[in-house]
């Protein structure tokens, strides 16, 4: 038996960082790595599944060739390699290669994905996606005032003596966050959290604000409202680093307690208790989720929710900061998020024309050329991007489709060929997180299983059967093994003396531009140079207001629910839920509706109803939560459609305000109790 | 003493369930077969409670009543460790243990069909390291230590401390997380006698249909040592033939409730602990000399066999002490020493024992009724008017000189005594972490 260090790759904040166990070529245990100071007790248990997800029989071990709908059958490389060639060539030379869609997703991170965009970029282009389905409203919002998406390490948390959790989930989505948050309360420390649910991180609170849904920006202008009539601000902080605090005064001072108290349907009292917690206490880290940003309004939102932290001056100090994605770990990428969303950034040769909210729509209105040949990696677009039947049809209106998977989703359902994908045991990469500031090796610990191929494999050997030179080949597509592969990451690491393979083999290492308290020399990237609470970039970039604002949602009547769908515990995205250590406590998707909700429409716990709205219908088990709203019901995310109700047969497929972020959560259902029998 | 135990912090677990991973990976069980579970408390979320989380597995108790009360003797301590370890290869898979076990920690495998339960790791602690459960969780709430455990660190809501000295220390919510402040204007009281109709019903460990070859069973052995008892004294006939039958049926019927048949004889190894050994050894003994009795026509293997006969009777009623009884009430008239005293009275005919057990029967089966009915748990009027009815009948019409033959006076009893029986399971239950978790038990 042997342990290796490695971290997991997948689209989360924790980005822990692992021990594992092999013996003969199996991965045989998961253990906890001390050294990674945020997530020293070890993983979440989607960590520990590895184990049968290393070894799962459901695996797909070699390449597929699909006979009839939903049938496949195994082929060779040979033939798979040959058809897709053929295909693409065949593509390029009758539409140009921008009938070739190239998606590709969060599913697993590294640097060596690069080297897919360098393929494609030699093959002579392609059609790409812009935007993001996650987190960029946010991100903008935060680069806007802030001028970057940095935060305090995560183990500062503890010298918080307020920790604001708004509309974040940590119990679930960031397990090892509530290390530290039970160390600051254990300290005296406040625990306040914002959301329109009750969440296992709210049971640890000492209050919840449970607001409507899609109003947060509404309620922190209140908020901020009451902190300057009350004068519980930081005057030589808004003096010395803050840019248009004037225009922003004024503009708050319409959303009086009793308007907001209106608006977000929670008292005037509870407002002013709010406040004083927030002006009163010295040291507030403030922790937005990434949910209340999937909003119409979401960027928005976010600079409001921002501006409580700006004026009351907890930024720059241990135990304060805006905590809402920390990329100092991203220490290769010479452009960072959110600004590698944004269409234009991209090698002339691509198209990138296609927003990742609206996939669907813009691939089915995508002309000169249309496309026919879709390549999916690391991706799920069939359960993971809104509006699931449009997506479909663009999908079907193709001539080809290529999917590259580990396990069979909704996506690889509609594939022509299948690939088989990597694990993260079987090939070393270089991770970052957004969350804790460790730069890691995700080592490779195993030979492949089956026919597996790397990503970079495949596309070397599909380089060479289109006839790309060996100049071309080298230095954008690394030869297909272990040293070229290290020798790949090493062109990355040239220029950090203080990362080596070495060691980085051994555990998560920190890069020497690490900040442990940034912003604490208060110097802010941003055209001003100071935060910026009026931002004129905002405006020209955007089309939003100047100022923070709340942009109220679309008025709704033809719909009596709004569908929130929140990540939970046992998925990332789509992943991890066809195990059966994770089925076993979530064997299949629940509509969480509250009783009195429920029976008004006649419709009692565990029994199947009817989901529906313009974009699709599905049935699911209903189950009780009183601690929903009424009017909220919940369906998480990353279930799939193929299995029965998943949140993106529902969605509409809108961009966030800024960003182009996907606005997940502008979603409105009904309910029909269906018969039982 | 130091002992080693587990540390469950009720602050910090959040109910993410990688401990039950963790155990499951190490220890290579079978998914349904969790040998610890997260138990959660208000999973609903009642408004005015919290939810919060236990996650238990098996507390290597210093009086474990699984090692008392396993008749097939499939128990140990492991001394160094205090690790309650169980032998697959001992165990009989009857689930006494499961039953005797507040905190549903032994389990029954149905694709084994012996029991399995946690052994601390005992591997790994004795190598030094911890638990595999306690290295799974990922926010520090379930830890592993060696300590001097006291009273209070039992006392959390929901968790049950019968005085069997669990190897745990629970570490209660801290106030501000004991009441929920929830701000929404939109909030509305709730009438708690909904929310109890919207909780989900608890499983039933002990339930009627899983049970009814134990009705059997023990309505049997009341019939036999009756039937042997009233032979004896000569009142009633009794054919080596027709007993042995009856015998053979009423060890059938036994055997169907045990996962190990070929291990049966492992049944009478606790004779020192276990009621239930002592029961199938009292009712062998029994049966083998009533037999010999039979053969032989020697009186004095009667009187001993009679002897093991009264002694099996008391075994089976002591056997479901350990059980939960809905109404909480100590005597009940379903009892099989009482059945047997009131089949011995039929057969031999003495009136004044069968006025006497007719009337205490009674009187107990209402009381009992009453109880249940002012608890507000289904009490089933018309099939206690049948019971009623079966118990009076045979008596009136005796009384009124309206003579039955004695097996139709008999079958009425029977079927009496059977509603009886099958209610006193229906009735039984095992206390569990889920149970006690029910929203209306810890409320305080």
């Amino acid at each position: 038996m042997k342990t290796y260090s490695t971290a997991c790759p997948r689209n989360c904040y924790s980005t822990c960082s692992i021990k594992v166990r092999v013996e003969n070529d199996k991965v045989i245990g998961i253990d906890p790595h001390p050294e990674n100071r945020a997530t020293p007790e070890g993983p979440c248990i989607k960590g520990l599944a590895y184990v049968e997800r290393a070894n799962s029989k459901e695996r797909i071990l070699y390449p597929q060739k699909r006979i009839t709908e939903g049938k496949y059958e195994r082929i060779s490389w040979d033939e798979a390699l040959n058809t897709i060639a053929e295909q693409l060539k065949n593509c390029k030379e009758t539409f140009g290669p921008h009938s070739i869609l190239y998606f590709a997703a969060s599913g697993m991170s590294g640097l060596l994905n690069g080297v897919g965009a360098n393929f494609w970029k030699l093959f002579g282009g392609a059609t790409t996606t812009y935007g993001n389905l996650c987190w960029p409203a946010g991100l903008e919002a935060t680069r806007l005032t802030l001028g970057a998406n940095k935060h305090n390490a995560p183990w500062d948390l503890e010298n918080a003596k307020l920790i604001l959790l708004w509309g974040k989930n940590p119990a679930e989505t960031n397990i090892q966050e509530m290390i530290p948050v039970e160390k600051a309360q254990e300290k005296a420390a406040k625990l306040i959290v914002i959301d329109p649910r009750r969440t296992p991180s709210s049971e640890r609170a000492n209050s919840l604000f449970q607001i409507k849904s899609g109003t947060d920006a509404a309620l922190a202008l209140g908020i901020a409202r009451e902190l300057i009539q009350n004068d519980w601000i930081d005057h030589e902080f808004i003096e010395k680093y803050v840019f248009g605090f004037e225009q922003f005064k004024e503009r708050v001072e319409k959303y009086t307690l009793d308007k907001v108290s209106d608006i977000c349907r929670i008292s005037a009292e509870a407002i002013q208790e709010l406040a004083k917690e927030i002006g009163t206490t010295d040291a507030m880290t403030l922790i937005p989720g990434y949910g209340m940003q999937r909003y119409e309004n979401g960027g928005q939102t976010t600079r409001c929710i921002l501006a409580l932290s700006v004026i009351t001056g907890n930024i720059g100090r241990p135990g304060a900061c805006f905590h809402y994605a920390n990329l100092q770990s991203y220490v290769f990428d010479d452009l960072k998020e959110p600004e590698s969303y944004f269409p234009g950034c991209e090698h002339p040769s691509f198209r990138r024309k296609i927003s990742v909210a609206k996939l669907g729509k813009d691939l089915l209105n995508i002309k000169d050329p249309e496309v026919k040949f879709i390549w999916v990696e690391r991706g799920n677009p069939l359960s993971q991007n809104p509006d699931t039947n449009k997506i479909k049809k663009a999908f079907r209106k193709a001539d080809f489709r290529v999917v590259v998977d580990q396990f069979m989703t909704d996506t690889t359902l509609e594939a022509d060929i299948i690939l088989p994908a990597k694990n993260m045991f079987e090939q070393s990469d270089i991770i970052g997180s957004y969350w804790n500031p460790y730069v890691q090796l995700r080592q490779k610990v195993m030979e492949p299983a089956g026919a597996v191929k790397p990503e970079t494999e495949i596309y070397y050997l599909l380089a060479k059967r289109l006839g790309f030179t060996d100049e071309e080949i080298k230095g954008n597509i690394p030869e297909p093994n272990d040293e070229a592969i290290e020798e790949y990451l090493n062109g990355f690491l040239k220029d950090f003396p203080e990362l080596s393979l070495e060691q980085l083999k051994k555990g998560p290492q920190l890069a020497n531009s690490f900040e442990e308290i940034p912003f604490a020399d208060y110097q802010f990237p941003t055209p001003s140079g100071k935060i910026e609470l009026y931002s004129e970039l905002a405006k020209e970039m955007w089309g939003v207001d100047e100022l923070p604002d709340y942009v109220p949602l679309p008025e709704q009547t033809e719909f009596e629910f709004q569908l929130i769908s929140p990540n939970s515990k046992n998925r990332i995205h789509s992943q991890f839920g066809n195990l059966n250590v994770i089925k076993q406590f979530e064997p299949e998707a629940f509509i969480f509706v509250h009783p009195l909700d429920a029976e008004e429409k006649e419709m009692k716990n565990g029994e199947k109803v009817e989901i529906y709205n313009h974009q699709g219908r599905a049935e699911v088990k209903l189950q009780y939560d009183m601690g929903l709203r009424r009017g909220n019901v919940v369906l998480t995310n990353g279930h799939q459609s193929h299995l029965g109700a998943a949140p993106n047969l529902f969605t509409k497929g809108c961009e966030t305000d800024m960003g182009h972020g996907t606005a997940f959560h502008n979603t409105w259902v009904n309910l029909k109790a269906i018969n039982n029998e | 003493m130091k002992k080693n135990s587990f540390i469950f912090n009720t602050n910090r677990c959040v109910g993410c369930n990688a401990c039950v991973a963790g155990c499951s990976i190490e220890n290579g069980t079978d998914f349904r077969v969790n040998w610890r579970e997260v138990n959660t408390g208000n999973k609903i979320k009642h408004p005015g409670l919290p939810v919060f989380h236990f996650s238990l597995a098996c507390n290597h108790c210093e009086d474990a009543p699984c090692m008392k009360n396993c008749p097939a003797l499939a128990y140990t301590r492991d001394e160094k460790t205090g690790a309650i370890i169980h032998h697959a290869e001992a165990c009989i898979g009857c689930t006494y243990c499961t039953w005797a076990c507040p905190y549903d920690a032994p389990k029954f495998n149905p694709a084994t069909k012996i029991v399995e339960k946690c052994n601390f790791c005992v591997d790994r602690i004795s190598d030094g390291k911890r638990p595999a459960c306690v290295e799974a969780c990922p926010v520090g709430a379930l830890d592993f230590g060696l300590l001097d455990l006291k009273e209070e660190d039992r006392v959390t809501p929901g968790f049950v401390d019968m005085g069997i000295k669990p190897s745990i220390q629970l570490i209660p919510l801290r106030e501000e997380n004991k009441a929920p402040k929830v701000e929404n204007t939109d909030q509305v009281e709730v009438d708690e006698k909904k929310i109890e109709e919207w909780l989900p019903k608890p499983k039933d460990k002990v339930a009627l249909d899983k049970e009814w070859t134990l009705v059997l069973f023990t309505i049997a052995v009341a019939g036999l040592v009756s039937w042997q008892a009233a032979h004896l004294m000569g009142a009633i006939d009794m054919q080596l033939i027709p007993f042995g039958i009856v015998s053979v049926l009423a060890i059938a019927l036994t055997s169907l409730h045990i996962g190990k048949k070929m291990r049966m004889w492992r049944f009478i190894l606790n004779l020192k602990g276990s009621w239930l050994s002592r029961e199938i050894f009292s009712f062998s003994g029994f049966l083998g000399l009533t037999g010999l009795q039979l053969l032989t026509v020697n009186e004095m293997f009667g009187y001993a066999a009679l002897t093991f006969g009264i002694f099996s009777l008391i075994s089976v009623d002591m056997v479901y002490k350990l059980l939960q009884r809905k109404d909480n009430l100590v005597l009940h008239s379903g009892m099989v020493s009482l059945t047997g005293i009131l089949l011995f009275a039929w057969m031999a005919e003495i009136s004044i024992l069968i006025e006497m057990i007719i009337l205490l029967k009674g009187i107990i089966y209402v009381y009992r009724k009453r109880a249940l009915k002012n608890k507000g748990i289904a009490y089933f009027p018309i099939l206690s008017l049948l019971r009623i009815l079966c118990l009076l009948i045979p008596y009136i019409l005796l009384d009124l000189q309206l003579e039955l033959i004695l097996p139709v006076s008999l079958a009425i009893v029977l079927i009496g005594e059977i509603i009886d029986r099958a209610e006193f399971y229906y009735e039984s239950d095992v206390i569990t972490p889920e149970k006690k978790l029910r929203i209306n038990n810890y409320e305080q």
